[in-house]
């Protein structure tokens, strides 16, 4: 029986082959970097936390057990390090204001306004969750990741991590409802 | 999958665009960042850093001189049970003090000095604490 191909590469990282943690780094990067990109909301962040990301990988990899897949593994320490991110961000006091002046000059004005309107809408609404609330809501919605997998990465329990979900996704609701009605 | 469920994974996988990145720059500062951190972790290792956290991580462990003052002979189903509780927690604080010696390390490489104060902010961290609240009111 032929093994899979992933676990290949990565028992040749393991191995600390140095091509292979390369092609390792080409094939996750895409799937990665747009999955850390939704939860930071920055491009130049999402890079940085992208390359802090393949560091833990090749610093850890040993630690790998094999109790879920490779790409599970791996976006589980990005999600660490994204809510870890967001955590500092929060120390900075990162206005919302900033946040929503970027995303209108990102955008381009002849884009359907509607878009672009729901788009600042969830954005902002981000902006009202806790960071451990915004990295389990973007990991399950976007990602679906399990709460087991999210809760490890985090910290929290599975159940914890179920209750940041709920919560979080309550107070989008919330605001969505204020700003609609 | 509900409404807002659905709200927030469309405007998930269209709000932001999918920005071009650099992936040759990635793989480089890769490589840079960690010829720089085991640089880092050399140098530390070497320091006598290392020799404090460890004990640290030492005297956080409970000593095993403590015995059990067992008021009489008929409870020594009681002495077994304390005797058990007692082994468990030194293996959960032992496991323990080597994740803070494995924290610690990582810390120190990343120049995070602040990390414990942000682990401390998180536990204390409000929202959370009313999310839980809140659910267990629900519950």
């Amino acid at each position: 029986m032929t093994k899979n191909p992933d676990i290949v590469l990565f028992e040749k990282v393991q191995s600390r082959d140095s091509k292979a943690f390369d092609q390792l780094m080409r094939e996750y990067s895409p799937e990665l970097y747009n999955f850390i990109l939704r939860i930071v909301s920055n491009a130049e962040d999402a890079q940085d936390i992208l390359q802090d990301t393949f560091v833990r990988v090749w610093e850890k990899s040993h630690q790998f057990k094999g109790n879920s897949s490779i790409k599970t593994w791996i976006f589980r320490i990005a999600i660490n390090l994204s809510y870890t991110h967001l955590k500092k961000r929060k120390r900075w006091s990162l206005s919302i204001l900033d946040e929503i002046k970027s995303l209108i000059s990102d955008s381009d004005p002849v884009q359907d306004t509607e878009r672009v309107h729901n788009s600042m809408l969830l954005e902002k609404s981000l902006t009202f969750l806790t960071p451990r609330q915004h990295a389990v809501v973007v990991s399950r919605i976007y990602q679906d990741l399990p709460f087991a997998q999210i809760g490890e990465a985090l910290g929290c329990s599975e159940n914890a991590a179920k209750v940041h979900f709920h919560e979080g996704k309550k107070r989008i609701e919330s605001y969505i409802n204020k700003q609609v009605s | 999958m509900d409404k807002t469920e659905k709200f927030i994974k469309d405007e998930l996988s269209s709000g932001v665009e999918n920005t071009e990145f650099d992936i040759d720059s990635v793989i480089a500062g890769t490589h840079s960042s960690i010829k720089k951190r085991a640089t880092r972790r050399k140098a530390l290792y070497s320091s006598p850093v290392v020799l404090v956290l460890l004990l640290i991580g030492i005297m956080a462990l409970p000593g095993n001189d403590e015995s059990a003052t067992l008021p009489g002979g008929e409870l020594i189903v009681a002495g077994w049970e304390y005797s058990w509780t007692e082994t468990q927690n030194l293996d959960l604080e032992n496991s323990q003090g080597t994740v803070f010696f494995d924290q610690s390390v990582d810390y120190l490489i990343d120049d995070n000095y602040f990390t414990y104060n942000e682990d401390a902010d998180a536990l204390l961290d409000e929202s959370d604490l009313e999310a839980l609240l809140g659910y267990l009111k629900e519950a």
